[in-house]
């Protein structure tokens, strides 16, 4: 056995265990996953007020409040389920609705208000009707409640995607 | 004083000794090479300087026995003689691991794995062994270049993230291909694991010789060779607990989060020549494993049974038969990152009904049957010939997510791929050879998931396809290979695809045990029938294709391969690889807002460079044992010049061994993947933290101990309880403990 070999013989070994004993003690400080925090729950509380006539029942499959966590930029959009808050169907012809979403996860909304749905298109979805104060932005906090009120006008609605 | 003396040897006795010197072909003195007295239990072992001696040995012939791993074993046979001391100094000549490794994956022939022109690792029944394999993607994750994302092999990051549709790497048994007939993913659970030889992987392109789906590479699963005389018995069995999840949070979104959930498994298996032309294996083997999230238990069952008949000293008739049962549940997605364990749900649109939304744990019960009759003539000495049949049937029960009932096989899926094969090896010199032949296969499913162009369910995919492969030396250093295969293909009534895959490579082998190579190759993919004409939305949905058309792929590699015994005792082996891969019409998922579901589509084109290097390092005495392996991976998508996404930069594979007994061994297995450049999916729109990964760093440790017959193991796998993400939305095994239990006779 040369002097080279007798050396990385002893040498190698250790080495390797060294190297793994460098990665357990890095992975042990690194336990990868983790849960995320717990952002918390809170409440919206709404009123709609609905201006002008109702489109007839053909023009009218569905009614939804909708809040989402971003501004949507086509109707791809509306795929993010993840990122959005869906009511459960609203009531038609009324003058005005008010109502109550519990258990909406805390967090930042961008763009909400109501969608009609007007054809059997699953993508025939518009905005009716906007949250406009603060710019349409509100943060819902852990435990916290968000009044909003918006307006609905069926022969105009607001221009989608947004400027 | 005369009792001092008494005590002393005597001089007869100082004669009736053997001693030496151990060297390589080198001249370097061995240390730990065992010399052992055939017939006895007399041995010893030598030391640093190789010198060994054996004293006090009887009088007359002996004979004895040097052996040490990496080296081929010597035989001498000397007189003792009480009159003069024996000096037997012994060259053992060098056979690595490496060496003794015998391939057939890269030519469709027996040969050297040091000396073959393309990139091919090795598993080992002992490695699978070790490791307690118990499902082929455990062994496979320990591979160099190779990562596993749910139950799809990537080979050099040839695969992304596909819903477990589709598969770029083919898998084959016994060298036919095995992918199921709704490809639903690679069937890694229907191989026998307890009656595998070797594992081969074959990495980049292989379509020249075997056609479709081998487009990032080629995983061949040879099954155990036939006893050469007496019977062999094995009874394996373990047991073992997933350790409950780190975090708490985790833990409560499960009735069972803080239980330790149990898995179990045995295998016996008999192996037996019952006369000089007849002989035969079986095996059969049960899993059952609780899972360690809800709904993903599931019960394994496998039988198979392999006969080889030789009824004249040049006709040989195999057959391999197998079947596999397997019930299991189905964890697709998670609920959140918050809530792991627990399966989610998806609500599209106007869909508020949970129980009509699709439900992340769809569950079934599979049954695979396998049928492979092999008959292999030798005519000469230069040519032979085999004929191959092969079948392989899928049937798919649902069941009910209600009632736990099993559903109707008509509301399932039911699948056959069946063919044969023709090839000829000829070898007209000793530097010249030429493998070729042909083959026909059909594959038809019939399936409520798939709808096919028009509109019925059942389906048909002939595929016929003739193939050569040429060797030429022309000098004692540079070998020439060479192959083509053309492959013909009716995807449906309309639809016919015709491909030629070529392939060339040059080894150049003048220093000796190193192989420098350059190979190139084309690999070509038809569309699986599941990501064709998949139509279902009751899981994820999933909308046909009609119009997807094959990918293909361009590899171009040079790779350095050797082995020495002059740096370490003991041999160290190293293989390092450049390649780069393009890839055209890729076929990936995406979202198609209009339908509402996904859909597979060809891409314009990907390209994957990368660099990989494998060293591995065994003691003579097999003391020692380690290996390392490190894969890099620069990727580009070709129209948005981002990375592939769920493609990871990095990937590091490390094994250390060692015996610290005589009947003790320990080791350690790791493995650390970065976290994919980019995970952009349209998976995470619908599946809440999808978008979700992190590096993998996982160690394996393990501990056996092997007395005679008996064998038993404890490993803890995952040991740092590192949690990470297998594939998007589905939590990486934890922690778990097992214990095997082996009895071979």
């Amino acid at each position: 056995m040369t002097n080279l070999q007798h050396i990385l013989s002893r040498a190698l070994p250790r080495g390797v265990i060294a190297l793994m004993a460098g990665l357990l003690l890095v992975s042990g400080c690194d336990a990868g996953l983790k849960p995320p925090e717990d952002e918390g729950s809170g409440t919206i509380s709404g009123t709609i007020t609905y201006i002008g006539d109702w489109p007839g029942s053909a023009d009218l499959k569905d009614l939804r409040f909708i809040a989402m966590r971003f501004v949507p930029q086509d109707t791809t959009d509306f795929f993010r389920l993840n990122e959005m808050v869906i009511s459960e169907k609203l009531p038609y012809r009324v003058a005005t609705h008010s109502f109550t979403l519990q258990d909406v996860p805390a967090g930042t909304y961008f763009y909400s208000g109501v969608a009609q749905k007007y054809a059997e298109d699953l993508l025939a979805w518009r905005p009716v009707g906007l949250v406009e104060d603060d710019g349409g932005v509100f943060t819902l906090t852990r435990g916290g409640t968000v009044s909003i009120q918006m307006e609905v006008d069926f022969a105009n609605p607001p221009i989608f995607p947004p400027r | 004083m005369a009792c001092l003396l008494g005590l002393l040897p005597s001089g007869d006795l100082l004669a009736q000794q053997v001693s030496g010197h151990v060297v390589d072909k080198e001249g370097g003195p061995l240390p730990g090479v065992n010399v052992v007295v055939e017939g006895t239990t007399r041995g010893t072992a030598t030391d640093l300087d190789g010198r060994y001696v054996l004293e006090r040995l009887p009088e007359g012939m002996i004979t004895l026995r040097f052996s040490a791993i990496g080296f081929v074993t010597e035989h001498r046979t000397v007189k003792v003689t009480p009159d003069r001391p024996v000096t037997l100094d012994i060259t053992l000549s060098f056979q690595t691991l490496l060496a003794d490794e015998i391939i057939v994956t890269a030519s469709r022939r027996e040969q050297p794995a040091l000396s073959v022109p393309v990139s091919v690792s090795v598993l080992s029944a002992d490695e699978l062994n070790r490791r307690n394999t118990v499902i082929l993607d455990e062994a496979l994750r320990t591979v160099s270049g190779v990562n596993i994302l749910g139950n799809q092999i990537t080979v050099r990051g040839s695969s992304g993230f596909a819903y477990n549709i589709g598969s770029r790497v083919l898998l084959m048994l016994d060298g036919m291909p095995l992918l199921t007939p709704d490809s639903d993913g690679v069937p890694l659970e229907a191989l026998p694991t307890s009656e595998i030889r070797q594992i081969e992987v074959l990495k980049g392109p292989g379509s020249a010789l075997y056609g479709s789906g081998a487009l990032g590479g080629v995983i061949n699963v040879i099954t155990r060779e036939m006893p050469d005389s007496a019977s062999t018995t094995r009874i394996r069995s373990f047991a073992g607990v997933w350790d409950p999840v780190r975090y708490k949070v985790w833990r409560d979104g499960w009735t069972h989060g803080d239980e330790y959930r149990p898995f179990w498994g045995v295998s016996a298996s008999h192996a037996m020549r019952t006369s000089s032309t007849f002989a035969w294996w079986t095996s059969i083997s049960m899993r059952r494993d609780a899972g360690y999230t809800a709904l993903s238990g599931r019960d394994v069952f496998h039988g198979f049974a392999k006969t080889s008949w030789r009824p004249t000293r040049s006709l040989t008739v195999e057959t391999l038969m197998g079947i596999m049962a397997r019930q299991r549940d189905n964890f697709v997605f998670w609920e959140s990152a918050r809530n792991v364990l627990t399966p989610g749900r998806i609500s599209f649109g106007d869909a508020p009904d949970p129980n009509s939304s699709p439900n992340g744990a769809p569950d079934d019960f599979i049954r695979q049957i396998s049928f492979l009759p092999v008959v292999r003539h030798v005519v000469s000495s230069t040519f032979l010939h085999e004929f191959r049949l092969r079948g392989f049937a899928t049937l798919v029960q649902p069941i009910d997510d209600q009632t736990g009932e099993r559903k109707a096989l008509s509301d399932g899926t039911l699948g056959a791929r069946y063919g044969g094969e023709w090839q000829a090896n000829w070898f007209p010199t000793a530097d010249r050879r030429f493998v070729f032949g042909l083959s026909r296969d059909a594959i038809t499913t019939k399936s409520t998931f798939f709808v096919t162009n028009d509109g019925d369910e059942l389906g048909g995919q002939p595929e016929m396809a003739a193939f050569i492969h040429m060797e030429q030396g022309w000098s004692e250093d540079w070998q020439l290979v060479g192959g083509l295969r053309f492959d013909h293909y009716r995807i449906d009534a309309r639809d016919v695809e015709y491909r030629l895959s070529p392939k060339i490579s040059v080894a150049w082998t003048g220093i000796e045990r190193q192989t420098f190579r350059m190979a190139f190759g084309d690999g070509f993919r038809v569309p699986s029938f599941a990501e064709r004409f998949t139509d279902n939305r009751d899981y994820l949905p999933i909308i046909r294709n009609l119009e997807l058309r094959p990918e293909t792929s361009r590899s171009l590699e040079f790779g350095w391969r050797g082995v020495t015994t002059r740096l370490l005792p003991g041999a160290m082996s190293w293989d390092i690889s450049l390649f780069r891969n393009t890839y055209r019409g890729f076929i990936e998922p995406r979202l198609v807002p209009a339908e509402q579901a996904f859909q597979f589509i060809n891409l314009d084109r990907a390209r994957i460079t990368g660099v990989e290097t494998m060293l591995e390092w065994t003691t003579p005495t097999e003391n020692w044992r380690t290996s390392l392996g490190y894969t890099l991976l620069d990727t580009e998508e070709g129209q948005s010049g981002q990375a592939l996404p769920f493609r990871s930069r990095h990937q590091v594979v490390g094994t250390i061994e060692t015996r610290i007994a005589a009947a003790w061994r320990i080791g350690a297995d790791m493995r650390y993947i970065s976290e994919p450049e980019r995970l952009e999916s349209d998976f995470a729109r619908f599946i809440t933290d999808a978008n979700i990964m992190v590096d993998t760093k996982v160690l394996d440790l393990r501990a056996s101990w092997q007395k005679g017959p008996f064998r038993t193991a404890i490993l803890v796998q995952n040991a740092l309880e590192y949690h990470y993400v297998d594939r998007p939305a589905i939590l990486g095994e934890p922690r778990r403990f097992t214990l095997q239990l082996e009895w071979t006779r």
